[in-house]
């Protein structure tokens, strides 16, 4: 079930917005959530649930095991319950996600290893990461264990959150699972938030999204340079609006249910360097990188050989995190390779020297080019699409609006969303007269009625973020 | 004050979405009438439907029918979508006046023609073989009636960037036995003469297309008779949005010019009701006809029509056919003492009895019999004559 959908909207947001607040007693509330939660995941996959809850309960054992150990001082089985739980919980991810990338992989090299083509559960990459936060925070001595099992299964399962992020680290809603208020001005705020993503996701990331499709499933010989460039435009466009969009969803969504999750996007298309933009892209999902995997390997307080493979790994596993691709493993390499790059040189002999317009020309053109690399998992699609964008060919503009009116009417689309990736919404909030929030509640229930208009007329919905 | 708006703001959301699940739930409608069809209802709950997820297909496909002015948000949809398509087409629709333009789903071609993909003649030969079977089978067991046939070619008989024809004409009566006095084709030469008798948004005829039509079906009815010519031309009030014209492309309409004749006296007779007249050309000329459609001026689709002029030596003519000849059906009732047309498609769903082919013609006493149609009719199961069902072999 995706937010953007009349199912969720009329029914599961409906009845679960009246159940929960016509309950008062926190526990109620909770199992509202949670029972909530785990429909919300069985409704696209009733079966699958099953592994969801696993996770839980490795996850909520370990944690005990860690505890325990902990309390009676026994350091090395502490360290063991830890790796142990830890390995058990990615190892239900490596079996799921990328298992059969790798049989096939190793079979190219000469084994003939058989393995089931595994189905993968949705949003598995985000929950075993969400529970692996607690298990190492846990070990760390950094959150406090916890003893309710329903407690950790709503952490884990919270369908805000649970199938696309932003990644919700249990230390940042350990004290909001029990002792929260959801207040007025939350609920408020929630709802706009939500609102705003809904219209990001279903205004523009839905009407851009033909634009890349069309273009890359159509013929090179219509489509040249201009096309290939609008197209990878166009995909950057959509899946900031696709992801952030959701993201705006599921804080507003948590927001109204009295949880304050932390900020996933800060609109990273007016980032002036690849560092910059990281800072402000998937941030869920970069500090945790960032906090459980390049800090333990010793992060940049190392040797400089030993901080150039750290920050590899990182970034090869981050692109991997996406995908059981090679694309991705590329795509996160080019990224680490970049902000080596800039670490080692170009920040400060190049970039710092440029004029700001010229900073964010060249953070765009990698970032575009970059999506290129994320969105053609074909190699040599994408190297045939990288090859057309960078030597010039000529467009056959009304052979390509004749053919396919779809394009015409995406391309309307690109501007607008070239204007919303900027922060204009930002410095509108500002304000706080009645007569603000008075044009404030009417946007917002203008974005609703047009959303609306869009889910119950319009077929075209899929999340690009559910597949990871 | 603030707090007081967005209550009200909250309220109001909480209430449309709430109000929404309450009618899918509880008061489902039937008919969804913007799209003319069924609406899509939520399926009973069962376990094994959760688990299979034919429950929450059912789901997403009834919210959508069903949620509180879902039928208006679809309208507001197609009118902006087909509006937007119109406004960013029209700089490439003038520069390609002679290519095809996909818009959605649908084709334009001369800037303002909404088009049919033309049909491949790999797709339907099986069908028009079919077809030519039934029709020999008809008229081997019939012998003392005399049968036509008549060929509408329309937008998919002919594809006007290449010029390429199907010839659906010419490869059917070729397995024909029929005389080739007995059979005529509404040829469409060039887009010229398609755009010059074709609506631009409905897929039938247009007045002149239909005059024409009428011309020489005539002529091969009965040759040398004399047909009855328009008295005058009229521009009905308001806009004709046609079939073609819907969806993406629901902006686009166009004027309906119509030919004013003087018709001789008629009874009409409409699935065994008396009727004052077959379609509304009347009440239209004289500006009371509403919204203009062709259905609306011409009559619609109805399973049997009886035309009877009260005249006694002119013979009874039964006319098998599908929506085209409802512009030319009066007409044509004008050279007959009775003319009888029967669209197979809805003869018993109007009449409440089964046709049978032989049978009618005795017991009308008719010995003409005319088969009418686009290509459609001709590869349509539904307007098979039916062999023994029909009584024809």
């Amino acid at each position: 079930m995706v937010f953007s959908s009349s199912p969720f909207l009329f029914a599961f947001l409906t009845v679960t917005l009246i159940a929960y607040f016509l309950l008062r007693a926190r526990p109620w509330r909770n199992g509202v959530l949670l029972a909530a939660s785990l429909l919300f995941y069985a409704w696209g996959e009733p079966r699958l649930v099953v592994f969801m809850l696993l996770a839980v309960a490795v996850a909520y054992l370990g944690g005990l095991l860690i505890e325990h150990f902990r309390t009676a001082r026994k350091p090395r089985l502490q360290k063991l319950s830890f790796i142990a739980t830890a390995a058990l919980l990615t190892a239900n991810l490596f079996v799921f996600k990328y298992l059969n990338f790798t049989v096939d992989n190793l079979n190219r090299l000469g084994l003939a290893i058989t393995v089931p083509t595994i189905l993968m559960p949705i949003g598995i990459s985000f929950y075993t990461f969400q529970i692996l936060s607690y298990v190492i925070d846990l070990h760390w001595g950094r959150v406090k264990v916890q003893r309710n099992p329903f407690y950790l299964a709503l952490y884990l399962s919270f369908f805000p959150q649970l199938i696309a992020g932003p990644i919700v680290r249990y230390q940042t809603v350990a004290e909001e699972i029990t002792c929260r208020s959801e207040s007025f001005d939350d609920i408020v705020a929630g709802v706009k938030r939500f609102i705003v993503g809904m219209a990001k996701k279903v205004l523009l990331a839905n009407n851009i999204a033909a634009v890349a499709e069309l273009i890359y499933a159509g013929d090179k010989s219509v489509y040249g340079t201009a096309m290939y460039w609008l197209a990878a435009v166009a995909y950057a466009l959509q899946i900031y609006f696709d992801f952030s969009g959701y993201s705006d969803m599921a804080i507003g969504l948590g927001r109204i249910f009295g949880f304050h999750f932390l900020e996933n996007f800060d609109y990273p298309y007016i980032a002036r360097s690849i560092t910059d933009f990281w800072r402000r892209w998937h941030i869920s999902l970069s500090t945790w990188f960032r906090d459980y995997i390049y800090i333990p390997l010793g992060g940049n307080r190392v040797k400089k050989s030993r901080w150039i493979f750290n920050l590899l790994v990182v970034w090869a596993l981050t692109g991997f995190w996406h995908g059981a691709q090679w694309n991705f493993i590329f795509w996160g390499l080019y990224y680490g390779l970049l902000l080596l790059a800039e670490k080692l040189f170009l920040q400060k002999k190049l970039l710092d020297k440029l004029p700001a317009a010229l900073q964010w020309l060249y953070t765009m053109l990698i970032v575009v080019v970059g999506w290129v690399l994320f969105n053609l998992t074909d190699f040599s699609q994408m190297l045939g699409a990288l090859r057309w964008m960078f030597t010039p060919q000529p467009t056959d503009w009304l052979g390509v609006f004749s053919t396919n009116s779809d394009i015409l009417f995406a391309v309307f689309w690109v501007p607008l969303g070239l204007i919303c990736m900027l922060p204009l919404g930002k410095k509108l909030q500002m304000r706080s007269s009645l007569g603000a929030e008075a044009l404030s509640l009417c946007c917002h229930g203008l974005l609703f009625i047009l959303s609306i208009t869009f889910i119950i007329s319009s077929s075209y919905n899929p999340f690009i973020y559910f597949r990871f | 004050m603030k707090k007081l708006l967005q209550s009200v703001f909250l309220l109001g959301l909480l209430c449309f979405l709430t109000l929404g699940l309450v009618r899918a739930v509880f008061f489902p409608k039937e008919i969804n009438a913007y799209e003319n069809r069924y609406a899509e209802q939520i399926a009973p709950f069962t376990l094994h439907g959760f688990a299979d997820g034919s429950f929450q297909e059912s789901v997403e496909n009834a919210l959508p029918d069903q949620v509180l002015l879902s039928q208006t948000f679809k309208k507001a949809y197609n009118l902006y979508s087909s509006n937007m398509l119109k406004l960013l087409s029209g700089p490439v629709l003038n520069h390609l006046p002679d290519k095809y333009v996909a818009l959605g789903d649908k084709l334009l071609f001369g800037g303002e023609n909404i088009m049919f993909w033309p049909y491949s003649m790999d797709d339907r030969v099986a069908a028009l073989d079919a077809k030519a079977a039934d029709y020999n089978a008809a008229f081997t067991a019939l012998p003392d009636t005399d049968f036509y046939l008549y060929f509408i070619e329309k937008d998919t008989d002919i594809n006007f960037e290449t010029g390429e024809r199907l010839n659906a004409f010419a490869y059917l009566t070729g397995q024909l036995n029929l005389p080739a006095a007995h059979t005529g084709c509404f040829r469409i030469e060039s887009f010229e003469q398609f755009d010059n008798w074709f609506f631009n948004t409905d897929h039938h005829w247009n007045a002149a297309g239909a005059l024409e039509g009428y011309r020489q079906v005539l002529a091969m009815l009965k040759p040398g008779e004399t047909p009855l010519s328009p008295v005058g031309e009229v521009t009905l009030s308001g806009k004709l949005t046609g079939s073609k014209a819907t969806g993406v492309l629901s902006a686009f309409s166009e004027e309906m010019r119509v030919f004013r004749y003087n018709y001789p006296p008629m009874s009409v007779c409409i699935n065994g009701q008396s009727a004052a007249d077959y379609g509304n050309q009347t009440q239209y000329l004289a500006g009371a006809g509403g919204k203009p459609s062709y259905g609306g001026f011409y009559g619609g689709d109805d399973g049997e029509i009886i035309f009877d002029t009260g005249t006694q030596d002119r013979g009874s003519l039964l006319i098998l056919g599908e929506s085209f000849d409802n512009a030319i059906l009066k007409l044509i009732a004008s050279h007959y003492d009775r003319t009888y047309s029967v669209d197979l498609r809805y003869y018993r769903p109007h009449t409440g009895m089964d046709f049978d082919l032989k049978t009618y013609l005795e017991a009308h006493a008719i010995d003409t019999v005319l088969l009418i149609g686009n290509i459609d009719y001709y590869v349509m199961n539904e307007f098979m004559l039916g062999g023994a069902d029909n009584g024809v072999q």
